[in-house]
């Protein structure tokens, strides 16, 4: 296990106009790897991330996933967006947006399957919104809007899943059900987490990648600790304090 | 209410009425929740220079306004990708290009040009036999379209990238669903004129969206609106001797505040 690379980033670089924010990033990512790739804000993540997603095209280097390019490959990464970007107000119901995740499946001037339908609401079940299918999606909660994400990226049927950000401004409750969920996951695909929130990365995450225009760490969160509070510029202590208390919750590699 | 009918003029006037408040309840409803009422504001004020044109070679202004329109909305898109400069930029000088255009051609055509005011105002009283096909195409061409890629326009206007992931063509859907937008206000400048064609591509569908949550249905509810109330402002500018356009425009705007009243006072009682 582990040894198969899922997603390969070669000589990745990157700039709006003049402004460089990506320098010769690479970056192997393997197959039921759980990755955190973290950095500051302004430090290049997002674009990485839609780099790899090619919802941006680098200036130079190659993204390849699952041995294809881009553009085939990404239809089995299951995205999962920041939640602050979306007009809530938006009229769709939550079995509607799980439903987009089938779109990889479908064509024009067709309806969603039946067999779409039902992949769907088992995505919806195993998140905990069953009940909620027929709810506009503005009127879930913080969470349940996250969940009800999750359930339309698996409703792609994934290989590997990808979240931007996702524990911005959820309550703590959640989060404990939210890693639970994603340490699940791991068991039948890859999972890649971009987050600025260290604390985050040292409770619940074994692998990580600093991004910080340049890839300035990737490997085990325990060892990467020191270039965490390099790229920071905060004291060791304050970001390795948690570690002792806390055993790392890693996946089994059996 | 009936008698009115019995001129041909206004018999178009009511068939006019049908297919605006099509367009503008299908359209409308996917400027308003993708939020491009801007963007289509400058189609519009862009689509003028096609009517300077028309007045200018002597054809069917709105014939000539239907490829200005098209480019603009193609323009709009372009622009704000390939040209280092923000998107509502980018439409406010296709809309004051747009209408410094047509004011040049209308300058340059010998004579006065009479109906002027029936484009910038709307005059639905004067709608022809050949307006009225025009208008009947076009609805075809947005109806048959917005069905066919239903829920892809439904994906791309609540998360383009997700949509793009999946393998929608997202960015081309985009330019489509502007091309609509442009079609659509070629429908409604006959009869509700540049200046207030905004006001039916939101007003009904913000009035529907007090009564559903449904994308299906408020785009239902808003053509019905739309019918409603532009055969009601008809009326009133027949009784009343008003300018149609609007008329029309204001009958929407008061409905508007009058449901959206009393729906708070149900909401307050309820509570």
């Amino acid at each position: 296990m582990n040894l198969k690379p899922i997603a390969q980033l070669k000589n990745i670089n990157f700039a709006y106009q003049t402004n460089t924010v990506l320098e010769n990033i690479n970056l192997t990512i393997m197959d039921r790897d759980f990755l955190g790739i973290i950095g500051p804000n302004g430090g290049g993540k997002t674009t990485l991330l839609k780099i790899m997603l090619g919802l941006l095209i680098p200036d130079s280097g190659e993204v390849h996933l699952f041995d294809q390019p881009v553009e085939t490959g990404r239809k089995s990464v299951g995205y999962v967006p920041q939640l602050v970007n979306f007009d809530f107000n938006f009229p769709m119901s939550v079995l509607d947006v799980v439903l987009m995740g089938r779109l990889t499946n479908s064509r024009p001037g067709h309806r969603f399957s039946a067999q779409d339908q039902a992949i769907a609401l088992e995505k919806l079940g195993q998140v905990g919104l069953a009940e909620k299918k027929d709810v506009r999606i503005g009127n879930l909660s913080g969470g349940q809007r996250q969940r009800a994400f999750i359930a339309r990226a698996l409703a792609m049927e994934p290989r590997m899943l990808l979240l931007d950000e996702p524990v911005v401004g959820l309550d703590p409750t959640w989060q404990i059900a939210f890693y639970e969920l994603l340490h699940e996951l791991n068991n039948h695909m890859t999972i890649v987490l971009v987050t600025h929130d260290v604390s985050v990365v040292s409770e619940h995450i074994d692998l990580i990648a600093c991004v910080n225009r340049r890839i300035h760490y990737h490997g085990s969160t325990r060892d990467g600790i020191h270039h965490i509070s390099k790229m920071y510029h905060c004291p060791v202590d304050l970001v390795a304090h948690s570690i002792p208390h806390r055993s790392l919750k890693g996946h089994k590699h059996d | 209410m009936i008698e009115m009918f019995h001129y041909e003029f206004m018999r178009n006037a009511l068939m006019a009425a049908i297919l605006v408040s099509i367009a503008c309840g299908i359209v409308g409803t996917f400027v308003v929740i993708r939020r491009i009422v801007f963007i289509s504001g400058g189609i519009t004020h862009a689509a003028f220079g096609g009517i300077g044109m028309g007045f200018f070679l002597g054809i069917n202004p709105v014939l000539t306004a239907i490829p200005f329109s098209l480019l603009s909305a193609l323009g709009i898109g372009m622009i704000s990708r390939r040209v280092n400069m923000s998107e509502d930029s980018a439409i406010g000088m296709l809309w004051t290009v747009g209408m410094a255009l047509g004011i040049l051609f209308i300058g340059l055509t010998p004579g006065y040009a009479p109906d002027l005011f029936s484009y910038l105002f709307g005059s639905i009283l004067t709608v022809s036999n050949t307006d009225i096909i025009i208008m009947l195409i076009l609805d075809i061409i947005i109806l048959t379209t917005v069905i066919y890629f239903f829920k892809e326009f439904q994906a791309i206007s609540f998360d383009e990238e997700f949509a793009e992931i999946t393998g929608v063509p997202a960015r081309l859907l985009y330019f489509l669903l502007l091309c609509l937008v442009a079609l659509s206000i070629i429908v409604l400048i006959r009869v509700v004129g540049v200046i207030l064609v905004i006001a039916l591509l939101t007003i009904p569908t913000v009035i529907a969206r007090q009564f559903t949550n449904q994308l299906k249905r408020i785009i239902t509810y808003s053509s019905l609106f739309a019918v409603l109330f532009t055969v009601l402002g008809l009326w009133l500018s027949y009784e009343f001797d008003l300018p149609s356009g609007a008329t029309i425009v204001l009958v929407l705007a008061a409905l508007f505040f009058i449901i959206s009243a009393v729906k708070s006072i149900m909401l307050r009682r309820r509570s």
